[in-house]
């Protein structure tokens, strides 16, 4: 029951279909509270399908949907007050000032003008736009108008954010910036469900990550887990300054070492082993007393990137 | 390279003409001028029995009509010529290629001059039918046609200048529309204010006293273009001397003049390359105009300021209103200039019924189109709103707009002056009927509500669809009532039942209704799939 109380979001077995697709199949995973959960998949893999019906946006025909304990088909309207929905593709009210533009969506969430006037204030300095105020929303660059938005979705105080690439068209000191405004929106408590395709800010900025396929889940759990990725055995990469045929018959008969790959000519060694803590030092042990010279040592955390590439199958949705 | 030119200019006048023909804005408007060419042959064939010269009365009825739509398109169709290319962001990729100005200007203004003068030429045999029937002469047809080209000229000079010099569309649809009052009407205005001026300094508030003076000579200049004066004169001698040659080639020349000056600007200025202008105006004036939000009525408060123009359109429109109303006060009694172009007195009754009906269409059609199109409905649905509950918010941000008609229509009906005598004339010609019916009533509901719908496709331009739709459901029921019981004018209270009825049946076969009904009960599987459609 504690484990539920922790989560801001469970969606368990969700099917979804329009026009006689279907869009999701059985789609199940989980966002603990006051985290970053990464929410990654090929193109039409049914992404925004399912920030949508996190949103309450659309209704979902099958599955359990609860977001912040709340079931999202009886009470979407309640749903829609604590969270935060920022869609990949919008527009803005180019006539409204910043201002206008925030204190709109701050009276439309029902708060009063002087809560509206301080948190329009607070928001404006939390995404570095206090300055800027009083502009009108079509004199604004689209790095600007990203930051307008993710205001927009902050003016109400929500607990939970639902971001749909945010990042997307923006230039990478933009992007960088965007990060920094979510990493201070996780300390203030907020837990954030970001979808993006820019798979380094996913497996920088992210604690959580759930990869999605043709509607269905591949993988959800934490990021170190999916960049681990080995199951139950880690994998060492030990660089020698010179090939030494001693060192690899030497680690090939340790108990616990499940495989030694030779590459570059023998100077390059991927030794595949249970997993330990003790294990890092005594491989290092072992090479330098059979005589090998290590001029490079560490654990092959696998890019996301290949992670992605053997969980999603290629060609298009 | 004048080679290479010539085959730019051709390709953008290509690749325009195709969009054209893949509009369904063009067959719409082409089957409202053959409703409109048909409407004038059975008005014809009825007045033939009672009147004389039915090929003038035939050739006055679609002279009239051409010189309306030409009006209407300078309004809004040639005063947004460089519309597409700039939402679209195409100006730019076309200045670096090898088109200069002008032939940009050319290829994209081009093609709505020659859809306009293909609608005008197809119309000439109607013109040999008119000199046929007799009343009218084929040097005044000639002369009548000379006048229209010479207008049509004028508001294409006046669109080219508009839509350079005013970027945004709807700045640029009443910067045009402004000019072609104040040609048609600016004359009468001016009499208007001077005559309540003078009233309100204790004058006599005589229409002709207020005759003279600068800025009437001026206006009265500016209203010899007038071209249903022009065309009234040269159709009807007795109602002044005629030169009409004369004014068509002033009016083409000044459209020409015009179109130099917008091609000057456009080539010169690069206006389209700079950043949109800040707010302008001092602080106090745009708070007026736009005042924070009171209370938590925001899609209110947005829907006010931003789809119906806000209180600065809303005063506009109560000083407009105004103006009318105290020209129908002022012309009523003697309404000579209006019966010398031939409008019978109950033209002011129906102003009213006519004006409320196209502002409930001109709001019922922005209720989601404009929403849809700035991409906008995706941050509105995530509020703690259901969509009907939208819809009604919206709603009540278009009735306070629609406040001004409604007053309009009040003072034509009950309080102008005699308003017994008026209402008994009004009685007399069934007008009070038409508002008084609640059958009416039942007809401005679908009306508003075939607009709205219509709306939630934007690419499908809802308003004038739905005018076609509705004006060609009454003409139906009209004719086929006329030519069953032999019986005119027909009986007003069949009308909105049968058009009603009419226009519920297309509709409902488009299947239209029912995604507006999804849509409002929010149970739409993907609305903004179907609604937004790639451009």
């Amino acid at each position: 029951m504690k484990e539920l109380d922790d989560l801001a979001i469970r969606v368990e077995g969700l099917s979804f279909g329009f026009r006689g697709r279907v869009a999701l199949r059985d789609l199940s995973f989980s966002v603990r509270r006051q985290t970053i959960h990464g929410f990654v998949g090929p193109n039409g893999a049914g992404k925004t399908t399912t920030l949508r019906i996190l949103a309450t946006v659309l209704r979902s025909a099958r599955g359990v949907v609860e977001v912040l304990g709340m079931g999202a088909r009886a009470r979407w309207r309640r749903i829609r007050r604590c969270i935060g929905y920022l869609p990949d593709h919008f527009g803005m009210y180019e006539q409204l000032t910043v201002r206008e533009y925030l204190d709109f969506f701050a009276a439309a969430y029902g708060l009063a003008e002087a809560a509206r006037m301080k948190a329009i204030r607070e928001v404006l300095a939390l995404i570095d736009m206090a300055e800027r105020r009083e502009d009108p929303i079509h004199s604004l660059s689209r790095g600007m108008r990203q930051r307008i938005s993710l205001g927009r979705v902050l003016v109400h105080d929500p607990q939970l954010l639902l971001l749909d690439e945010p990042a997307s068209g923006l230039d990478p000191r933009a992007r960088s910036e965007l990060m920094d405004v979510l990493r201070e929106l996780r300390r203030l408590g907020k837990t954030i469900l970001i979808s993006s395709h820019i798979l380094g800010d996913v497996a920088e900025l992210c604690d959580d990550v759930t990869i999605i396929d043709c509607g269905a889940t591949r993988f959800s759990g934490r990021m170190a887990a999916l960049l681990d990725g080995q199951g139950d055995q880690d994998i060492y990469l030990v660089e020698l300054a010179a090939p030494n045929a001693d060192v690899e018959g030497g680690l090939r008969e340790l108990p616990w070492v499940r495989g030694v790959e030779l590459h570059e000519g023998g100077t390059h060694y991927k030794i595949a082993c249970r997993r330990a803590a003790e294990h890092g030092n005594r491989i290092l042990e072992a090479v330098l007393r059979l005589g090998g010279r290590i001029v490079g040592f560490g654990l092959d955390r696998r890019h996301i990137d290949d992670a992605f590439l053997e969980l999603t199958g290629p060609g298009v949705r | 390279m004048l080679g290479g030119q010539h085959h730019a200019i051709f390709a953008l006048f290509g690749s325009a003409l195709r969009a054209d023909v893949r509009s369904n804005l063009t067959y719409v408007v082409r089957t409202i001028v053959l409703l409109g060419l048909l409407a004038g042959l059975s008005e014809t064939q009825r007045a033939a029995a009672r009147t004389g010269a039915p090929g003038l009365h035939l050739f006055e009825v679609v002279v009239m009509m051409n010189v309306a739509w030409i009006t209407l398109l300078g309004c809004w169709y040639f005063a947004t010529a460089l519309r597409e290319e700039r939402e679209d962001g195409m100006l730019a990729p076309l200045r670096i290629t090898s088109l200069n100005a002008a032939s940009i200007l050319l290829g994209t203004c081009g093609r709505r001059v020659v859809r306009a003068s293909i609608l005008l030429a197809v119309q000439f045999p109607v013109a040999l039918l008119a000199v046929a029937l007799g009343g009218i002469s084929t040097r005044q047809v000639l002369d009548v046609a000379l006048v229209t080209a010479g207008w049509l000229g004028f508001v294409t000079g006046l669109g080219v200048f508009t839509s350079v010099i005013v970027r945004r569309p709807l700045n640029a649809c009443f910067f045009a529309s402004g000019v072609l009052i104040a040609v048609l009407w600016g004359s009468w205005i001016w009499q208007i204010l001077a005559t309540a001026a003078s009233i309100a300094a204790g004058g006599s508030g005589n229409f002709a006293a207020n005759k003279g003076g600068l800025i009437d000579a001026a206006l009265s200049a500016v209203a010899s273009l007038n071209p249903v004066e022009i065309i009234a004169r040269r159709l009807r001698p007795t109602a002044g001397t005629s030169s009409s040659n004369l004014m068509a080639a002033v009016s083409l020349g000044i459209g020409v003049l015009l179109a130099a000056i917008g091609w000057w600007v456009f080539a010169s200025a690069r206006r389209d390359e700079m950043p949109v202008a800040k707010l302008r105006g001092p602080r106090f004036l745009r708070r007026f105009l736009r005042p924070p939000i009171r209370g938590k009525n925001a899609i209110v408060w947005k829907d006010f300021y931003l789809e119906t123009g806000g209180r600065g359109f809303f005063f506009l429109r109560i000083f407009g209103y105004f103006l009318l109303a105290a020209f129908c006060h002022g012309a009523v009694g003697s309404a000579t200039r209006l019966r010398a172009i031939g409008f019978p007195p109950l033209v002011f009754e129906l102003l009213g019924f006519v004006f409320l009906w196209l502002e409930i269409a001109y709001l019922a059609a922005r209720l989601f189109r404009s929403e849809f199109q700035a991409q906008t409905w995706s941050s509105l649905e995530a509020l703690p709103f259901s969509p009907s509950q939208i819809v009604r918010l919206k709603l009540r941000a278009a009735l306070w707009a629609l406040l001004p008609v409604l007053a309009f229509a009040g003072y034509g009906f009950f309080l102008a002056p005699v308003a017994e005598q008026r209402i008994n004339e009004a009685l007399a010609t069934c007008a009070l009927r038409i508002l008084f019916t609640p059958l009416w009533a039942l007809f401005f509901a679908i009306h508003a509500m075939t607009v709205a719908h219509l709306s939630l496709e934007p690419r499908q331009k809802s308003l004038i669809t739905a005018v076609g739709i509705e004006l060609g459901a009454l003409w139906a029921v009209s004719a086929v009532h006329v030519c069953l019981s032999a019986e005119y004018p027909m009986n007003l209270i069949l009308v909105p039942i049968w058009g009603s009825v009419l226009i519920f049946a297309v509709m409902l076969a488009r299947s239209q209704f029912w995604k507006l009904w999804r849509f409002l009960n929010g149970d739409s599987k993907e609305p903004s799939s179907w609604t937004m459609r790639p451009r």
